[in-house]
């Protein structure tokens, strides 16, 4: 059953990057993005807020990327960062990223980006979300995927990235 | 000296100590060579888990990000590690993401299969598969491969070296063991061997070893020198004792040529005496006194000869001679003498000779028919009636003769069989009285055969009559040895045929003998011969009648007072030397049966000698020989 459900949305997938175009992502190309996000999040320290407790899951929060979000779950729900517990969540309202560790979003300049809250990874696409205030941008390299790390957004937003992820990035961007 | 190889104690001791030099060195070297492989197998498998773990850190995330570029690069930083010769990262699928392979090595590199995790060692290389967590997922792979053939070499080297030290240090200790025991061993030990072995050589048992020092060798010195004074004191003991025994040897030799000759002069005179009375006219009752007491005196020389014979034996000085004989002639001689005796008790003495048995041999003809005749005597002395028969024939193997007298007289008993051949054992003591003799006479044969190499048995049954077996094995004589046969051997004349064959030329005769009746006795004897008798009765004047008459043989004394007969010939033969005059015939006349004396007399340089006391036919024979 749950196969059956898995091939028909495959082909809805397919159906909808052929009507849609880039606006939404293919199932390789989220899953991708789900690996790179689980990757980013080994890499990053977040700062221990007064309000969270340690071994309280991780939230990892996608803004209007459903498609995403979605593989995500599949692929990284229950999966240990360290000794905390991922746990993906779909939002589609800016207030409901409170709470979020890290946030995907497929928007290259949301607005909330300006105040995202502290202690929050930001990941998008594209050079404009970094240029945003966005802390880690994923860009296409040929058949691979890159990314553009702002340390100077990473600080702001007290997060201390790993030398060994600011090693792999195309560009640091610390200004 | 052995003729084996002379061992050394030192070579001992070197081999020793190389033995447990080297077995120490090897044992030690293994050990230490073995823990040393096993850290140094050890530390660079340590290196490359560390390496392996510190890479595997590093390139994780190039993994989880995909990016084969970064890992190769990290993988390349591991060019700083020599041994390490490649190294490959296996995506979570075993698909190799990324390759290193050490600038140095040649061709192209196989890349291995993937392995789970574990290390594995091969001929040159030690292989370390390393998983790499990806925080997801099953793990990427890291393979590092170390060449070992760097370790394998060092091991070799280091073999070597061992090897190269053992063999340093066996010589380093030999050479010091040399320097260190010459002085404490061999030196002290060589000194001990020499002078002992002087002690030995000249056994000069007052020589000390001298001691300086206070280890065992010194002990050793103490123990030395203690044995020589224990041996010095034996040794003077011993000396003694053996002088005291010859002492008192040389006392029974005197005494039995003292006895002998005082016995024999006597005897001489009564024995002559009786047989110049036996040719006077004589009435039958008288000639049978005369006979009687004939008879009785060659017992007592018989006796006397026995004595004689049996304490040479005894002193094992009885000479054997090696001349060729005829067997033959020996045993028809021995029952030719006994003919008349047999025939007066009127027993039957048969000779018997088979055709096989020996003929010719080489050995003592004396001493052989001297056994024969005392068997020969023995039987018919206890022999009533019926014959005694003397039966030659060839014994065991080349050589071998076998003489069996069987008697058919009163047999001896079998309790006293075993003790027959000893010495004054007749069969019991009234045997001696009623048959005569010594009880000597077996005893001689006995002892004989057993100095000459043979054997004397006897078989008896009482009242039945005996066997006495004479073994013998002598070597048999060649032709060449026949042709060299003495004429004639006069030791024992008694014992050979009569010869007649005297001319009755006439002689003078110089006679040197102290003794008036044997003076007397021999100048009648020489004068009933026909010859002329000049008779003086020392040395002295002997040589006073030689410078003014001639003579054609003297016949001397050997003991006289004034000059004894010995002396008187030395100086005969030194004036003969001096003037260059012809050889005057010296016979001596001596009643010293022992051959010592007879060797004496010849030695001095006497031609002849003849044994008192003697016949008229033993004069006669003897004058007869050298005129």
């Amino acid at each position: 059953m749950k196969k059956l459900f898995g091939l028909l949305l495959v082909l809805f997938s397919v159906a909808c990057i052929s009507s849609v175009g880039r606006a939404t992502e293919s199932a390789t190309e989220a899953e991708a993005t789900a690996a790179f996000l689980f990757n980013f999040a080994r890499y990053t320290d977040w700062p221990l807020a007064q309000d969270k407790r340690q071994n309280e899951p991780l939230y990892f929060c996608f803004y209007r990327a459903e498609r995403a979000a979605e593989v995500s779950t599949t692929m990284l729900t229950g999966t240990l960062v360290g000794d905390r517990n991922v746990v993906v969540r779909s939002v589609r309202i800016t207030a409901d990223l409170k709470g979020c560790d890290l946030v995907y979003t497929r928007d290259p300049s949301p607005e909330w980006l300006i105040s995202p809250g502290h202690g929050c990874l930001t990941i998008g696409r594209g050079r404009e979300f970094i240029d945003s205030g966005g802390i880690i941008a994923l860009v296409e390299q040929g058949d691979h995927l890159r990314f553009i790390v702002n340390r100077r957004s990473a600080r702001e937003a007290g997060l201390a990235l790993s030398s060994k992820l600011l090693n792999l990035a195309v560009e640091v961007i610390d200004e | 000296m052995s003729k084996r190889r002379r061992q050394s104690l030192f070579l001992n001791a070197a081999a020793l100590v190389a033995l447990v030099v080297s077995l120490t060195l090897i044992a030690t070297g293994y050990f230490v060579g073995t823990r040393w492989l096993a850290d140094k197998q050890s530390d660079s498998q340590d290196l490359l888990e560390i390496v392996a773990t510190v890479v595997g850190t590093h390139i994780s995330a190039a993994v989880a990000f995909d990016d084969q570029k970064t890992a190769t690069e990290t993988l390349a930083s591991l060019s700083g590690y020599a041994d390490i010769t490649h190294a490959v990262l296996y995506a979570p699928d075993h698909q190799p993401f990324a390759v290193y392979q050490r600038a140095e090595t040649d061709g192209p590199l196989a890349i291995p299969d993937w392995q789970p995790e574990g290390i594995q060692a091969g001929e040159a290389t030690l292989s370390l598969y390393r998983p790499v967590d990806l925080g997801r997922g099953p793990p990427a792979t890291l393979l590092l491969v170390a060449d070992t053939r760097p370790l394998q070499s060092w091991v070799t080297s280091t073999l070597w070296l061992i090897s190269a030290m053992i063999l340093i240090a066996v010589v380093v200790v030999l050479v010091l063991l040399y320097v260190m025991a010459r002085p404490l061993f061999i030196s002290p030990l060589r000194k001990i061997l020499t002078t002992t072995r002087q002690i030995s050589a000249n056994r000069d048992y007052s020589i000390r070893l001298t001691r300086n020092r206070d280890d065992e060798l010194g002990e050793l010195v103490d123990a030395i020198n203690d044995m020589l004074a224990t041996t010095e004191a034996h040794a003077a003991d011993l000396n003694a004792a053996v002088k005291r025994a010859e002492r008192a040897d040389q006392a029974k030799s005197v005494f039995l040529s003292t006895m002998s000759h005082e016995l024999r002069t006597p005897l001489n005179g009564v024995l002559g005496m009786a047989e110049l009375l036996r040719r006077t006219d004589l009435t039958e009752q008288q000639k049978k006194y005369v006979e009687q007491s004939r008879s009785s005196g060659k017992d007592l020389l018989a006796i006397l000869n026995d004595i004689l014979d049996f304490s040479k034996i005894e002193a094992q000085r009885l000479d054997l001679e090696e001349i060729p004989f005829d067997l033959h002639d020996a045993i028809e001689m021995v029952t030719g003498l006994f003919q008349q005796q047999a025939h007066s008790k009127q027993i039957l003495l048969t000779p018997e000779i088979d055709a096989d048995a020996p003929h010719w041999v080489i050995g003592d003809p004396v001493r052989f028919r001297q056994i024969v005749a005392n068997l020969v005597s023995n039987a018919i002395k206890f022999t009533a009636r019926g014959e005694v028969n003397v039966h030659l024939q060839a014994g065991v193997g080349v050589g071998g003769i076998q003489v069996v007298v069987t008697d058919t007289g009163i047999g001896i008993d079998k309790s006293v069989l075993p003790q027959i051949f000893g010495a004054f054992s007749q069969a019991d003591s009234s045997t001696t009285r009623q048959y005569g003799g010594t009880g000597l006479g077996l005893a001689i044969a006995a002892q004989l055969a057993k100095i000459m190499g043979g054997s004397l048995s006897v078989e008896s049954e009482l009242n039945r009559g005996s066997a006495f077996t004479l073994n013998m094995q002598l070597p048999l004589a060649t032709r060449d040895d026949q042709r060299h046969t003495p004429q004639a051997d006069h030791r024992h004349e008694d014992l050979s045929a009569t010869r007649n064959a005297s001319d009755n030329a006439s002689r003078s005769i110089l006679l040197a003998e102290d003794n008036l009746m044997n003076q007397a006795l021999a100048q009648t004897m020489l004068e009933e011969m026909g010859h002329r008798v000049t008779a003086v009765s020392n040395g002295l004047d002997a040589l006073q009648e030689l410078e003014t008459g001639q003579f054609d043989l003297v016949l001397m004394d050997g003991e006289m007072p004034i000059m004894d007969g010995y002396e008187t010939t030395r100086k005969i033969r030194d004036r003969e030397q001096q003037q260059g005059i012809p050889r005057q015939i010296v016979i001596a006349v001596t009643a010293n049966a022992m051959s010592e004396a007879q060797q004496h007399c010849l030695a001095v340089g006497m031609d002849d000698y003849l044994s008192k006391p003697y016949t008229i036919n033993d004069l006669q024979r003897t004058i007869d020989r050298w005129t």
